[in-house]
């Protein structure tokens, strides 16, 4: 503080003299209005930090050195931060918060091609958190408030507040190193943002994170705020969540085709021919038109675009292939990171070149002082080693670049892709189904189950009925007419059963018997009136980010002693951007186009528990429908036979 | 100067408020709180351009532009970017064009540039914004060339802080800057910045950012933007010639001499010995002798060499200061004028 001081005073002596100063219009008193609207303002934009000052964490390693910020989004203690701040800091250390108490963390997943990571805060069972709001409708001109940690000024772990402008949207910022650290549509600030502030929270007025303050222009400036400092939109960030969560080193997408401007249109000049894209219809010199439901007017706004979205997600793409428009739906495929991230066996691979650097550099410090020293010792490197420093002359011209000795272990973030840290991931998983089951609630006491009559609709057409019986036990009994084809699944408490059509009754195991989408929904509306739901097919995992009803979820997998997996999709956010899980999808794969997926719309409670008035029966990317199921009436049962959910003796009669 | 103007920022807020309010009347409270500056960015994003041009060293080939007149009459700051003999000018639509250098001025370390098509909207400066003292400011730049081709500006919030003169004739500053400066707390001494706009949150404009000022002696870079009004002066070819300067501070006004010659060993951290005092000088008059170690000047205590040279750079022609040396094992307090160097 004082130096800055110094700093204004210094310019001030140079340069202002008060007693020549001129020339602007005179000040003027506010007014009574003026007055009270200004705290008005005031007041609003107070509360806006009060409401989200607890959510603001101070990051620090094992050692407690280093200092980085980040913002709790999940009261289960998850909170944002960069990716380059846990890797300086490790896979856990300490974290303060505004009550002034130090919390042990531990890291959860990270990104590095977008610089964030998710860690998780232990030690109290809700932790404040701020909502995440929306950066699409961050405008340039609007107020922008950063929050963190900037130089570790906190002693007392309370969070600093910076207020500025949006100075621009939809910045790209190139990466540092392979693939890695790329800020594409990100947002740019002018609130301070300084060392220390990275992984911090960018607010709106409304105390909403817009985005995470990652990095700053500082060429030719210091490592200090010069005016632009740049936070990861918080659109891209939740496209992450779910692979963070999932404990994975995420990957970021590529459609394998390069596009560049071209007389005004988007044009594809470079294309992997063995890509998914390809085998779509794209070629050279195809014309980009729509990239996830957004016009695509130039190549960088495309660039800008796909940098906000993982590895595996689906894509709809438009192109035009010679006047001939057509819509695709394709997963992308993951950019590779560069030999500097962590490898399965990182310590050796990453030693190895290190040394030889070093040797390199000695070389060239030994060529330098070759004339007056017998170079003898070259054989001998520790005892090299040591010489620079040894006999460093006094009148060396410019100062050696010192290498700082880096940390023996880089932090082990796991494999490029994949999931590192099982237990943690199932229990990300078991806190999400839980979240699930908190949503559909829980039955009052008198209410032992329920009988759900629909009606099948085909198009405009009605094409047969079904009932489903649902006991609170996880029991439920499915039946259905189609096309005048009756079909009866089932789980009696210890057997899962199914009938079609006249062949014989069969017993199955659950993952099976879900693979028949009308099993499907019975067993999974059933499964989450149970204790661990989808605990009947096996452990759970959660597998990655996804989209289903057109939405980001998490897609959960249920895995059975077979390795057959059982899928379930969960939002994310509710159309209000809140915290919202909800289950929106069901299917035995992801991938493939002829594989029937249920999805589940309009939930409405009866008996205390909410119920999906309409699914859809859809396949592939696309979630082309199929068959409508509308529910006609939901009642409550006070009490269940045991004969509604047991095996048929035969097969059903016409 | 800064706590007398701190709750003036919120007044421009007031009135920014009221302006959102009469613009888009649909917004809620909190839209228009966040939404205050829109208009005005929107208005100044129209009427920018990034320049492109030569680049040499740490001296960037890239600037920002304010369209000036309908016809592609662009002004800008001075800068190597204007030295080749290609300058290309990237209009808001994206569209890139040659530019001629017309004239330039040296005062205000500011040129005007012509592009040879129509540019419908532009910055009328015979429209001046009636932004105060205090009052918000926004500066939008191409600073460290961050948008590309049609991509917007970047943005900056300041305050209003002064309007006054550098002090640059006297040989302090090794700036070539001549006139009034508007001094603003966004940073906008960026690489990129100058020749951007510095508008009021009513949309109109206020200065333009002026060529990159670094202090040499602490490398510390001035905000400051070109007033309006001397760029009119400018483009109407009416600029005055600067008024004569009045000292305003006798710290400031020109070197002194006192007739002291240190030892000069080369080192910054010798010890202040006097080698010499040259005949009838200030020294000689005070009595100090050859051998004679300083002290003190004025107070502030003298450890070596270079503490003696920012010393006597802080010395005023005319105002006596109290000298202490120590001759042998004594110590001697001396007065001393300086005389005004030749």
């Amino acid at each position: 503080m004082l130096r800055i001081v110094s700093l204004v005073w210094i310019w001030g002596a140079i340069v202002v003299s008060p007693a020549l100063a001129q020339g602007l219009p005179p000040e003027t008193p506010l007014s009574k209005d003026e007055a009270s609207a200004v705290r008005a303002a005031e007041d609003a934009r107070i509360r806006a930090i009060d409401s989200v000052y607890g959510a603001v964490v101070a990051i620090y390693g094992n050692d407690r050195g280093g200092g980085g910020s980040g913002v709790l989004f999940d009261p289960a203690g998850l909170a944002l931060t960069n990716h380059h701040v846990v890797a300086a800091a490790g896979t856990e250390g300490w974290a303060g918060l505004a009550d002034g108490k130090l919390y042990r963390w531990r890291i959860v997943g990270t990104d590095p091609g977008g610089d964030v990571a998710i860690i998780q805060l232990l030690g109290k069972e809700q932790f404040p958190i701020a909502p995440l709001g929306n950066s699409d409708t961050v405008r340039v001109g609007d107020f922008a408030m950063a929050m963190g940690n900037p130089f570790v000024l906190a002693e007392d772990q309370r969070p600093t507040v910076t207020l500025g402008l949006v100075s621009g949207i939809e910045r790209y910022q190139p990466g540092a190193g392979e693939n890695t650290l790329v800020y594409g549509n990100c947002i740019q600030v002018d609130s301070s943002i300084n060392p220390g502030n990275s992984g911090g929270p960018l607010f709106n007025l409304q105390g909403e994170v817009i985005g995470i303050n990652g990095r700053g222009s500082f060429k030719e400036r210091g490592r200090v705020n010069v005016g632009l400092g740049y936070a990861i939109s918080v659109n891209q960030v939740k496209h992450f969540i779910p692979d963070l969560l999932a404990t994975r080193m995420v990957q970021h997408g590529t459609l394998d085709a390069v596009f560049g401007n071209r007389g005004g249109e988007v044009i594809c000049h470079t294309l992997n021919l063995d890509s998914k894209i390809a085998s779509l219809g794209l070629q050279l010199g195809d014309k980009l038109i729509a990239f996830e439901g957004q016009t695509i007017t130039n190549a960088n706004q495309f660039t800008n675009l796909i940098t906000t979205y993982p590895a595996g997600w689906p894509c709809e793409v438009t192109f035009e292939h010679e006047g001939k428009q057509s819509t695709v739906h394709v997963r992308l495929t993951a950019l590779p990171y560069g030999a500097q991230q962590p490898q399965p066996k990182p310590e050796e691979k990453k030693e190895e070149p290190k040394q030889e650097e070093k040797k390199d550099a000695e070389q060239k410090s030994d060529d330098k002082k070759e004339g007056d020293k017998p170079n003898d010792e070259k054989k001998d490197p520790p005892a090299e080693e040591q010489k620079p420093a040894g006999d460093k002359p006094a009148e060396a011209p410019k100062p050696m670049e010192i290498k700082l000795p880096m940390r023996p272990k880089p932090p082990n973030f796991g494999v490029a892709g994949e999931i590192r840290d099982e237990k943690l991931n199932r229990e990300n998983a078991a806190r999400l189904l839980d979240r699930a089951q908190e949503f559909a609630g829980a039955p009052g006491d008198d209410v032992a189950g329920w009988k759900i009559s629909d009606r099948l609709t085909r198009g405009e057409q009605q094409v047969g009925q079904q009932t489903l019986t649902i006991a609170r036990d996880g029991r439920f009994a499915v039946e259905v007419k189609l096309d005048e084809k009756l079909s009866r699944f089932g789980f009696d408490g210890k057997e899962f059963w199914s009938v079609v059509g006249d062949d014989a009754p069969t017993v199955v195991d659950a993952e099976r018997l879900a693979r028949n989408p009308f099993a499907a929904q019975g067993y999974l509306l059933a499964t989450l009136q149970t204790k661990e739901p989808l605990a009947s097919i096996g452990k759970v995992l959660l597998d990655s980010a996804d989209k289903a009803s057109k939405q980001l979820s998490y897609r959960l997998k249920a895995i059975d002693s077979d390795t057959d997996e059982f899928f379930v999709w969960l939002s994310v956010f509710d159309a209000a951007g809140q915290p919202h899980v909800r289950v929106l999808k069901t299917a035995e794969t992801y991938d493939d186009e002829r594989t029937p997926a249920v999805l589940y719309h309009d939930w409405k409670a009866t008996g205390g528990v909410q119920w999906p008035q309409r699914r859809q029966i859809v396949a592939g990317m696309a979630e082309a429908v199929a068959l409508d199921i509308v529910t006609n009436q939901v009642e409550t049962l006070s009490e269940v036979a045991d004969s509604l959910f047991q095996k048929p003796d035969h097969g059903s009669q016409k | 100067m800064v706590r007398k103007n701190n709750r003036l920022p919120l007044l421009a807020l007031v009135v920014a408020l009221s302006l959102a309010g009469a613009s888009t009347e649909a917004l809620s409270a909190d839209e228009s709180v966040n939404a205050a500056f829109s208009a005005a960015v929107d208005a100044a994003q129209r009427r920018c351009v990034k320049i492109f041009g030569a680049g040499i060293g740490r001296s960037e080939g890239y600037a920002t532009g304010l369209i000036i007149s309908n016809d592609g009459l662009i002004l800008s700051a001075q800068g190597v970017f204007l030295a080749g003999d290609r300058i290309r000018v990237a209009l808001p639509d994206g569209s890139m064009h040659m530019a001629k250098v017309m004239r330039r001025s040296q005062k205000l370390q500011a040129a005007i540039l012509k592009v040879e098509t129509e540019t419908p909207d532009y910055f009328d400066l015979t429209h001046k914004s009636t932004a105060r003292k205090g009052d918000w400011v926004l500066a939008v730049s191409n600073a460290f060339k961050v948008a590309d081709g049609p991509e917007p500006l970047s943005v900056n919030l300041g305050v209003l802080s002064l309007r006054t003169q550098l002090e640059t004739q006297n040989g302090v500053q090794d700036v070539p800057y001549d006139g009034d400066v508007l001094l603003i707390d966004a940073i906008t001494s960026n690489p990129g910045a100058p020749g951007g706009a510095v508008i009021g949150v009513d949309g109109h404009l206020i200065g333009m950012i002026g060529r990159l000022m670094e202090s040499k002696a602490t490398s510390t870079r001035l905000n400051y933007a070109v007033p309006v009004d001397l760029l009119e002066a400018f483009v109407l070819n009416k600029e005055v010639e600067a008024a004569p300067m009045v000292t305003p501070n006798p710290t400031l006004a020109g070197k002194s001499e006192t007739g002291i010659r240190l030892f000069a060993l080369g080192g910054k951290r010798d010890p202040a010995y006097i080698d010499r005092v040259l005949p009838n000088s200030p020294a000689a008059m005070a009595g100090l002798k050859p051998d004679d170690l300083i002290v003190s000047i004025a107070g502030e205590v003298v450890r070596d060499v270079s503490d003696f040279k920012e010393a006597m750079k802080q010395l005023a022609p005319g105002s006596e200061v109290e000298v202490v040396v120590k001759r042998k094992n004594d110590v001697i307090t001396v007065k001393l004028t300086p005389a005004p160097e030749n």
